[in-house]
């Protein structure tokens, strides 16, 4: 018996050790590749160890491309978006978790939402192409912060949503009885309780504005409005296929996402699995 | 203290404004023109002499780089929105056809750029639409010839070999395959396929085909691709030649092809300008840098060998609003001297004059080639602004015979027949 539980043991370690080095033998293939030279690069057989450590190819990408000011143009769209998706799904959670709402306009509130999330990119794209050109917006970064903040939307009022359902309507209702306005419960006693809430709906959000490409593609024309993601494209050429500048803008590109994932991680989890089980 | 509260806030907002209040353009009116180029070697040269000219006229050139798909798709979004940002746009002469026919460039003649005789007449006509020679689309005909375009990058598809192995130039497709076979027997791959779908391998094709007397459309727009001479041509490649070829040629590309040659594992292949510096003779990278000769397409059974061109050229779009500015940059561009430059700076131009400069030629063995490419003409791509379709077609059944998927006469077969549906649905007078 004691035999088949270690049996068990050793495999399921096995197997996780498996799957752990699935996922991450490609992240370490990319950063290795942002390492080599472009000889190395031609050798027959590629090799998993770069020769030596060669930064040329960050230096390339950051200075030698002008990548820099695409890094400036993500983190602007990027956070500018998120902070919009935040304020505004807290605008639309507040009420329908906070205030009477009749159950259908919740209803109906959460699953426009969600039809929002389940429409393709793609179908969009030429008529958001129309309208950003005729209000004069193309190629400018509003452009991309009006597109991202609304399709993130509906991420971040179902997220909310979740963990405003969790916090008691009881602590808020308290306040008013002690005298409060509901303005001042909000901020005194809702706000600081959603506090995880908005950090992990803040860093979901963000990383998927800082990836998103298609919509900065097409609504861009020039460095000044395109983001990183575009700038990382163009590196493969008719020709030639820039595998070390590529590798390490990709590098360069997690690095920020992959930070704020590893500090705020908990609150991100929490953020992902409030509300999964209780329904009200 | 209070405030600290709503810093998150404020910081946000912040944020905001300063992403609102970025919305100038850098620059405008004649000190600033903005070119879509395509992004790698092609453009190496116009970056070269971007500071050069704002030393010159005080102009900036902000060349804004998109890779060879995307810059496609771009240039059709912003020319079909009338839209200004580009005041100069590079484009692959395959281009051209769509660009004309949608009236999205000016008439570079009427801002002042005329002929000259020191480049080959084929470089303009290539930019030349409706085209001087050769069948016209029909809604075409009735169009007066303009100057839309004029190259940059002299770009003919050439022939390379290792000098090394066999001293003698391939005269002709059949020692193309013999050498091939030796060379196979000797443990190289004796003809690199570049037979990735769609663009790649009919780049690689279209020299053979001609070479071997076959051809897309005839002079009245009547698919031939299925006759005789062009299912032997298509056999050619995906039986003789795919015999001698690499494990994989129908996921290979430029960039793969180039590095089986460097590494010295690759007797021959065609090649364009733009892979010789970045790879086969790029020092940091090649084991074969004096190894390798280039010459023009080898004969076929049509007893001629038929180079292709891939011109890059410069066109206005009508929605600049800096068109002769442009135009003057065009102009400088194409001047004897800023050519030489040009050269040393890894461009690839087409003045006759630059390609046969001796001094240029130990950096650029292959100039003189090209510049008999240039005269000899090459062949363009039919003037169809139905080419990215028709290649498209093409190039998913060449690969899919490649691959094994189908003979050689089945894909003749079956692109033939998608292309006459294709182009009669176009109004063409396509059998």
């Amino acid at each position: 018996m004691r035999r088949s539980r270690r049996s068990t043991r050793i495999a399921t370690a096995g197997l996780l050790l498996g799957i752990a080095i699935l996922f991450a033998f490609p992240l370490y293939y990319l950063v290795v590749t942002s390492l080599k030279t472009k000889a190395e690069l031609f050798a027959a057989v590629p090799s998993l160890v770069p020769q030596a450590l060669n930064l040329a190819p960050y230096s390339s990408v950051l200075f030698g491309r002008g990548f820099t000011g695409l890094l400036v143009n993500s983190v602007i769209v990027g956070l500018s978006a998120t902070v919009l998706a935040v304020l505004v799904a807290f605008a639309i959670c507040y009420p329908i978790t906070r205030l009477p709402a009749s159950r259908r306009l919740r209803g109906f509130v959460l699953n426009w939402a969600m039809s929002l999330r389940f429409l393709p990119p793609i179908a969009v794209v030429i008529p958001y192409f129309a309208i950003i050109r005729t209000i004069g917006l193309y190629n400018e970064l509003p452009a991309l912060i009006l597109v991202y903040t609304i399709f993130n939307l509906p991420l971040a009022i179902w997220m909310l949503r979740g963990f405003l359902d969790e916090i008691p309507l009881e602590l808020e209702q308290a306040a008013l009885v002690d005298g409060a306005s509901r303005w001042q419960a909000f901020r005194s006693v809702l706000l600081p309780l959603s506090r995880t809430a908005i950090l992990a709906v803040v860093i979901i959000v963000f990383a998927f504005d800082w990836a998103e490409f298609l919509f900065a593609f097409i609504l861009t024309a020039t460095p000044q409005a395109q983001t990183f993601p575009v700038g990382v494209q163009g590196l493969v050429t008719q020709f030639e296929i820039i595998w070390n500048d590529m590798a390490a803008g990709g590098v360069i590109a997690i690095i920020i996402p992959l930070t704020l994932m590893l500090i705020a991680r908990r609150h991100v989890m929490t953020g992902l699995t409030f509300g999964v089980i209780r329904e009200k | 203290m209070r405030l600290g509260k709503w810093t998150p806030l404020l910081a946000g907002v912040a944020l905001i404004a300063s992403a609102c209040s970025n919305t100038g353009a850098p620059g405008g009116g004649a000190t600033t023109l903005t070119i879509a180029a395509v992004q790698g070697v092609e453009d190496a040269g116009l970056k070269a002499l971007a500071p050069m000219y704002k030393t010159a006229k005080g102009v900036t050139l902000n060349i804004v780089e998109l890779p060879y798909d995307n810059l496609y798709s771009k240039l059709v979004s912003t020319f079909q929105a009338n839209d200004s940002t580009y005041d100069l746009a590079m484009m692959d002469d395959p281009w051209m056809p769509k660009f004309g026919t949608d009236g999205s460039l000016s008439d570079l003649g009427a801002l002042g750029i005329s002929r000259d005789s020191d480049i080959a007449d084929v470089v303009w006509d290539v930019g030349t639409w409706p085209p001087p020679r050769g069948p016209v689309p029909p809604s075409e005909k009735a169009k007066p010839k303009q100057l839309l375009g004029v190259t940059i990058v002299g770009n003919v598809e050439m022939f390379m070999y290792r000098k090394d192995i066999t001293p003698t130039a391939p005269a002709s497709y059949d020692d193309v395959l013999a050498n091939a076979k030796a060379q196979k027997a000797a443990g190289l791959t004796g003809y690199i396929i570049r037979g990735k779908a769609t663009n790649p391998v009919v780049a690689d094709f279209l020299p053979i085909l001609w070479s071997q007397g076959g051809d897309v459309f005839d002079e009245n727009w009547n698919v031939v691709l299925d006759n005789a001479a062009s299912k032997a041509a298509i056999n050619f490649l995906v039986n003789d030649l795919k015999a001698t070829a690499q494990s994989d040629p129908g996921s290979t590309d430029a960039a793969d092809r180039d590095k089986i040659m460097a590494n010295g594992q690759g007797y021959q292949s065609s090649v364009w300008p733009g892979e010789i510096n970045t790879a086969v003779l790029d020092p940091a990278v090649t084991k074969v840098k004096d190894k390798v000769a280039f010459i023009p397409i080898p004969k076929g059974t049509s007893g001629k060998g038929v180079g292709m061109m891939g011109n890059w050229m410069l066109g206005i779009p009508k929605a600049s609003k800096n068109q002769q500015a442009a135009a003057d940059f065009i102009k400088w561009m194409l001047q004897a001297d800023t050519q030489k430059t040009y050269a040393q700076n890894n461009g690839i131009p087409s003045r006759t004059s630059v390609l046969k400069d001796g001094s240029l030629a130990a950096a650029n063995p292959y100039f003189p080639v090209l510049a008999e490419a240039l005269q000899a003409p090459p062949n363009w791509r039919p003037r169809t602004d139905q080419w990215n379709a028709v290649e498209t077609i093409i190039g998913t059944e060449l690969n899919k015979a490649l691959t094994g998927g189908e003979t050689g006469d089945e894909a003749a077969t079956a692109a033939a027949a998608a292309i006459r549906t294709l182009m009669k649905s176009k109004g063409y007078p396509t059998q």
